[in-house]
């Protein structure tokens, strides 16, 4: 009894301290943060993983704030929208969602386990009962009773004055060019994500169609964007299977959803300019920056 | 199920209520029910081959008790071996096999068309068969008398605490400890339970972060240079030794809850003082099965000497190949056979060199050159045990020497906390395990108020689930 007690009350001490000094300080963190004190019209709301991350300014498009974060997948999207909504009381007009090549994978199914910042919203009991991952029990009992657990690391941040960025947006440095083979890093890239996958991972297109169906719903509507990615790293992902052929099936299969405003293409909107990518599947800064404000453009047509 | 999952967590308590609450005579049926429930949640089809290996030992064994001569004997021993190397062999090694003859045959362009065999490796098959062999090999000898309480022997070969990755229990130490009627202690759950957690924490904090370290070298040969290397090397070395005997402490800590005592599978074999010594402390379980099974039927060192010698490599050949079925852990058996050779060949000129330069009654300097030694020859080994393939390996050796990045090495070092912290804990470890034997840490402990007792188990739990590492981690030994 007395060593149960040393623990509960030791837990509780870290698992306290770990929330309220470490976890708002991360990245993921500060951006919830941010989210809660924004005040004004919330027209956009950009969600997603770091494809929309690096690439999609709120700054230069108004009224609009970038709650995407890297590694993300749709599960965890569709929680975050849903606290975002529910929780925080903070209803868009749009939601602008990305749609990836590799969006639906197993790749991208696996990714729970590197994001323990974004557990405040993952519903990882509904998780289990839909993938029957018993992995996902551990993690909700992460969530609920220690949060700090293997987050050694992050015990640094304690002290950290670092800030974030502007509205959820964080751009990056990094010229895809300066590689000197960067028809390499693509192929590297397109075997890292779709080497050994299911490009159709049942539980990701789940989620993909429970965040339109929550918009639905909740007469939210929806903007997908397929995001600008460099060519020959779009050749190789077709080594593994037909790029088109991918994005004809997702096309057919939400016909059925009015929510959707928008379906825009840009996936080869720099062409051959790799100057404007950090890597072949994100861009940096000079990239983003002309991105955005062409998308403002678009955007502000929307009624 | 693995033993860090939170299946294991629900299932073991449950286990062990449901063991103390019934009569000691249906017991075996609970423990049996729970291996096969344990092994099945793996992959169920698979448990086929563990009834095949026991129902075929179970008959021979039944059959040579009644043969009065070895002669007799003789055809059962030879089917036992037979169905339970023939199962090893037919999913562990035959692709191995297969594609390693289709790359000679097509180096001279002779057509091979035999298809790849496309089958998932049973997980503990290593284990279990060569438990099982030990068993009718034993009652061949006359060691033992066979087990007639059929349940009782599934249960000696299914026992799910050591049933995928050891120890390997002779039927002559585990039978008997299947049989004997256990009370209810409560002193020796709690040390069946510390002993759990303490192989816990080598695993999650210990295997499981050195891991990320050892794979950002082994998964990315290309891309490391020599100091790099060098130290994923012993890491590695570490590392596997934390899994393994991390696994092995959390079956003997399960058996002990349940009043059952499995081998000690590990002796302090990182301060081991010679090769020699290394396996004497290193897996016990299968170096003594080897020992028994293999090496003194072949002679032993009761042999001319260059017999001895083929003996003794043939025996770590044989081990390399054991570990895994690639050309790597043959290289590996085939590494630790010749350093024992080495040992062996230069014992007396060292002893006369260090005894010249007058250090030979100096047994602290000895035993450091001894570990140091030790240490180096094993980390060696370590690049072959840790590359994919025969391709990573090379890479890896050919870029050992490549010294070129050593200032941006130190850096990385210390300014990347997961690097410090391996560091941290390999030390740590050693440190740990060398005052451990020297003053029996557990024991200083125990001696100890309850209170600070209870600190200590309390901040070790806090310090687990704030180091460790909680992704669904396999054990090393398991693709074994």
């Amino acid at each position: 009894m007395i060593l149960l007690a040393m623990l509960l009350a030791g837990n509780f001490i870290i698992n306290k301290t770990y929330y309220h000094y470490i976890f708002t300080k991360t990245d993921n963190g500060r951006k919830e943060q941010q989210l809660i004190n924004y005040q004004g019209e919330l027209k956009f709301l950009i969600l997603g993983d770091s494809h929309m991350q690096n690439a999609i300014d709120p700054n230069i498009i108004g009224n609009s704030f970038n709650f995407s974060s890297a590694l993300e997948n749709y599960a965890q999207t569709f929680f975050k929208l849903r606290a975002v909504v529910e929780d925080l009381g903070k209803k868009p007009e749009y939601i602008i969602l990305p749609v990836d090549v590799t969006g639906m994978s197993s790749f991208r199914a696996d990714r729970y386990k590197n994001i323990s910042s974004l557990m405040d919203f993952t519903d990882y009991y509904q998780l289990y009962k839909q993938t029957n991952n018993w992995h996902f029990l551990t993690e909700w009992m992460n969530q609920k009773f220690y949060i700090y657990a293997g987050e050694y690391r992050r015990f640094r941040n304690i002290s950290s004055r670092q800030s974030f960025g502007s509205l959820g947006f964080k751009p990056r440095t990094g010229d895809m060019t300066s590689s000197g083979n960067y028809e390499k890093d693509c192929k590297v890239k397109a075997d890292l994500y779709l080497s050994n996958v299911d490009p159709y991972q049942k539980d990701m297109l789940h989620y993909f169609h429970q965040i339109l169906s929550y918009c639905e719903n909740n007469n939210i509507k929806v903007i997908l964007m397929k995001m600008p990615l460099a060519l020959p790293y779009v050749e190789h992902c077709n080594n593994y299977f037909s790029v088109d052929d991918y994005y004809s099936r997702i096309n057919n299969d939400i016909e059925k959803y009015s929510c959707i405003s928008e379906f825009y293409d840009f996936q080869d909107y720099f062409d051959h300019d790799y100057s404007m990518y950090r890597n072949p599947d994100h861009l940096n800064f000079k990239g983003a920056k002309i991105f955005s404000e062409m998308l403002k453009l678009k955007l502000d047509k929307l009624n | 199920m693995l033993f860090n999952s939170i299946q294991f967590l629900i299932y073991f308590p449950l286990v062990v209520i449901l063991y103390y609450a019934i009569p000691h005579k249906w017991r075996w049926l609970l423990l049996v029910t729970a291996s096969y429930y344990f092994y099945m949640c793996w992959k169920a089809e698979y448990i086929f081959l563990i009834l095949l290996s026991t129902f075929i030992d179970y008959f021979a064994a039944i059959r040579m008790a009644k043969m009065p001569d070895k002669k007799g004997r003789k055809k059962y021993l030879l089917l036992s071996i037979f169905v339970n190397l023939g199962l090893l062999f037919s999913f562990k090694y035959f692709n191995f096999i297969n594609e390693s003859l289709r790359d000679v045959f097509n180096n001279f362009n002779i057509f091979y068309d035999v298809p790849t065999f496309k089958v998932l490796l049973p997980v503990g098959i290593s284990f279990y068969t060569f438990q099982t062999l030990s068993y009718t090999i034993d009652v061949y000898r006359g060691r033992t008398q066979p087990e007639r309480h059929f349940g009782r022997f599934a249960l000696y070969v299914s026992f799910f605490p050591q049933l995928v990755a050891g120890p390997i229990e002779r039927s002559i130490k585990l039978l008997p400890e299947l049989r004997k009627k256990v009370q209810i202690n409560g002193s020796q759950i709690l040390s069946g339970l510390k002993l759990m957690f303490w192989g816990f924490f080598k695993k999650v904090v210990i295997a499981d972060r050195l891991a990320i370290y050892v794979g950002s070298v082994f998964l990315h040969p290309d891309d490391v240079y020599g100091p790099k290397i060098i130290l994923a090397a012993v890491f590695l070395h570490v590392q596997v030794y934390a899994d393994l005997s991390g696994y092995t402490d959390i079956a003997r800590g399960a058996a002990r809850v349940m009043g059952i005592d499995l081998i000690k599978n590990f002796n302090n074999p990182l301060w081991a003082r010679s090769l020699y010594d290394f396996w004497k402390r290193w897996h016990i379980s299968l170096t003594t099965w080897f020992t028994d099974y293999l090496y003194i039927p072949l002679g032993g060192n009761r042999v001319i000497k260059w017999r001895w010698y083929y003996n003794i490599f043939i025996v770590f050949l044989i081990s390399g190949l054991w570990h895994g079925a690639s050309w790597t852990f043959v290289i590996w058996g085939a590494m630790h056979g010749l350093f024992q050779l080495i040992e062996i060949w230069t014992d007396k000129p060292r002893k006369a060199f260090f005894k010249r330069i007058g250090i030979s009654d100096k047994k602290t300097l000895m035993n450091g050159l001894g570990v140091t030694a030790q240490l180096t020859m094993l980390s060696a080994t370590a690049l072959f045990f840790g590359a994919k393939n025969m391709g990573d390996a090379s890479t890896l050796i050919r870029n050992i020497a490549d010294f070129s990045h050593v200032d941006q090495f130190v850096t990385e070092l210390y300014k990347n906390l997961e690097y410090t912290l391996s560091l941290i804990l390999v030390v740590g470890l050693m440190s740990f395990e060398w005052i451990h034997a020297k003053f029996s840490i557990f024991k200083l402990l125990a001696k100890q108020h309850m209170i600070i007792r209870l600190m200590v188990y309390a901040i070790g739990i806090l310090l687990t689930i704030t180091f460790g590492v909680f992704k669904d981690q396999e054990f090393i030994y398991f693709q074994f």
